[in-house]
């Protein structure tokens, strides 16, 4: 999943990078409202979830997310804040973000509710990801294939998500590479390729089918 | 203590008691002495009407025990008595009392027309009527006393009810209620004291308000190094390998620290409200940043920035040295926070007048205006600081250079090299 992190706290910030790279998100990170808009309006669709902190230097993430939600963006946002009000959490929530966390919180639960939001805007009820073959667990961070656990990388695990996400549809390298490269990572221009041959090693050629010029999908049935 | 209601009480009483007492006595003696002269003058007139008769026949109370009437001729043989057997003695002309058969009498004797006159009364009748007449007057009087004395205590009483409900506000009220006492009611001379007892009652409770709102911040500002501690305690276990895991475990420890010196922070705001327990002496300013210097010397090597002293002034202040080490150490803390490494802090007191100026220069990025005006509120750090500070020095700063009477200004220097603190303290006169 790519991420956006706006955290003005360093600490904080680094952290997050850290165990949500751990996890096989693509993590970019800002420290400020006006760093967090600029990427949002330069990269837009490219995240599919914002990490918002409130207390943000140069421009709230109140401001943030109201002017993000009124250019009709909608992705998914979870708050992280040290104020926890109820005023503060039903403003937050009625701006339009999708969850509310206050610090300090530990990372299980926000890896617990970044695969909530993630499930629940993908219209799915069940938290595993399924296909004829397959089953990818997110908050188990495994992959079964006909009974068989199978060893993947983070990576390779981000890649695997990525495309099971939304079953059957086609997804560009440039679309690939968005989900699984943070922008600060130098990323090799045949680098997707490379891992979905090894993704494909262990989890079966069968299981990718690749549409030649115009991307890669899961295979459903 | 004494209450008010039973001295008022008490002296009006006793005042009631002495003057009543007095008018009493007075009125007694007036009355009786005024009774005397009538019961005089009585005498004098049966003395002209018994002149005018032959026998005494028409003198009034004829016959009575109570008046004896003597008639003599020029010749001096007496002509006729009221009395038998009461021989009255011719007597000078006037008032004389004498005793007959064993019984005091007044006795008026005059002469007129040639016939010498004498009217007695026992004088035991004449004290009766002159005793029962100043009765008449002192009693109602010694009556009115105590009349006076209970309307006199309900009416001091009704008067003090309003100091009364006063008391009775103050006792069942609620030790957070904002609200001031209700003065209304009061007598002037009780208002005044409650007007400063509301005034005194206000600034308690803004005083209680900041407390409350410092340990909310307090609180608040603990979310955020609590937040990354936890969040680096975390990540401990995804590291990949052991040098990943090192330089994990290092921030954790930057994170402990900051969150330690949060609460040093936190602690110092707490014991630099002004208490009782400072003993100020004469102190060498000289010594004291000398003794800052050394204090942190080792951080500034470590951040590799040349911390130094660079002036001799032989000032003395009065103050408690840690309040000083506290207030120049912040200085100096927050100007290593801010010099990149290879910069430079420099420390320097000068006197001016009959006060010291330390400065504390730091190679910081400075500060806007608007930041420059609010750094000092507790709690406050400037937008996209960096620093990893708790927003609570500057505060503490300014708290203690206020009550030793000094002032603390920020700017930015006019190079444009940094930020300049400047605290102004009185000298010591020695």
């Amino acid at each position: 999943m790519r991420i956006l992190i706006v955290e003005d706290d360093a600490m904080i910030g680094a952290s997050l990078v850290r165990g949500l790279t751990d996890e096989g998100h693509a993590v970019d990170w800002v420290r400020n409202g006006s760093q967090a808009e600029a990427a949002l309006i330069d990269r837009h669709h490219e995240f599919h979830l914002v990490l918002l902190d409130l207390g943000l230097p140069h421009k709230t993430g109140t401001e943030v997310l109201r002017h993000l939600r009124a250019t009709g963006d909608n992705v998914l946002v979870l708050v992280i804040t040290a104020r926890d009000g109820l005023a503060d959490r039903v403003e937050g929530l009625d701006l339009g973000a999708d969850d509310f966390l206050v610090k300090p919180f530990e990372l299980a639960e926000l890896q617990a509710r970044i695969r909530a939001l993630a499930r629940r805007h993908a219209g799915r009820v069940e938290p595993q990801l399924k296909t004829a073959a397959l089953c990818l667990d997110p908050a188990a961070r495994c992959v079964v294939r006909d009974g068989r656990r199978i060893q993947l990388t983070a990576r390779e695990f981000a890649l695997l998500q990525a495309l099971m996400q939304r079953p059957g549809a086609l997804l560009s390298r440039a679309q690939l590479e968005a989900r699984i490269y943070s922008w600060s990572e130098a990323v090799d221009s045949n680098a997707v390729e490379f891992l979905l041959h090894g993704l494909r090693q262990k989890i079966g050629a069968d299981q990718i089918e690749n549409v030649r010029g115009v991307g890669w999908r899961i295979v459903t049935g | 203590m004494t209450s008010l209601r039973r001295r008022l009480l008490l002296s009006t009483g006793l005042a009631i008691v002495v003057v009543g007492l007095g008018c009493a006595t007075v009125a007694y003696r007036l009355v009786s002495d005024e009774t005397r002269t009538l019961l005089d003058d009585q005498l004098t007139q049966i003395a002209r009407l018994a002149a005018q008769t032959v026998d005494g026949s028409e003198i009034p109370g004829r016959g009575d025990e109570d008046i004896v009437v003597s008639v003599w001729g020029s010749d001096q043989r007496l002509k006729f008595s009221t009395a038998t057997g009461l021989d009255l003695p011719l007597l000078a002309v006037g008032f004389t009392e004498v005793t007959l058969k064993g019984e005091p009498y007044r006795v008026y004797s005059t002469l007129i027309a040639g016939r010498h006159i004498a009217v007695a009364q026992p004088v035991d009748i004449r004290d009766d009527q002159a005793e029962a007449a100043a009765l008449a007057a002192f009693v109602p009087l010694l009556v009115l006393m105590p009349v006076l004395g209970i309307v006199l205590a309900l009416v001091i009483r009704a008067q003090l009810n309003p100091v009364r409900q006063l008391a009775a506000q103050v006792a069942q009220r609620d030790p957070f209620e904002r609200a001031g006492l209700v003065a209304s009611g009061l007598p002037a001379e009780v208002a005044p004291l409650v007007d400063e007892i509301n005034r005194l009652l206000a600034r308690q409770n803004a005083a209680a308000q900041r407390e409350r709102q410092f340990v909310a911040d307090a609180a608040h500002a603990l979310r955020t190094p609590l937040a990354a501690l936890q969040l680096q305690a975390d990540v401990l276990e995804g590291a990949a390998n052991p040098s990943e895991y090192a330089v994990r475990f290092a921030d954790l420890r930057a994170g402990i620290r900051r969150a330690a010196h949060l609460s040093d922070q936190l602690l110092q705001v707490a014991r630099s409200k002004p208490s009782a327990d400072s003993e100020r002496l004469p102190l060498e300013v000289d010594r004291v940043l000398n003794e800052v210097v050394d204090l942190y010397q080792p951080a500034a090597a470590a951040a590799g920035i040349r911390l130094h002293l660079s002036s001799e002034t032989h000032a003395t202040v009065r103050a408690d040295v840690r309040r000083l080490l506290l207030i120049f150490g912040n200085l100096v803390d927050n100007a290593l926070r801010y010099t990149p490494a290879g910069g430079e802090v420099q420390l320097r007191a000068q006197r001016a007048g009959d006060t010291v100026q330390v400065e504390v220069q730091d190679q910081g990025p400075g500060l806007s205006e608007s930041d420059l005006t609010r750094v000092f509120e507790p709690f406050y750090r400037a937008a996209g600081d960096q620093s990893g500070g708790s927003g609570l020095g500057l505060a503490t700063v300014d708290n203690l250079v206020k009550e030793l009477g000094g002032h603390v200004r920020l700017c930015n220097r006019d190079d444009g090299g940094g930020l300049l603190a400047c605290v102004t303290l009185g000298l010591s006169v020695s």
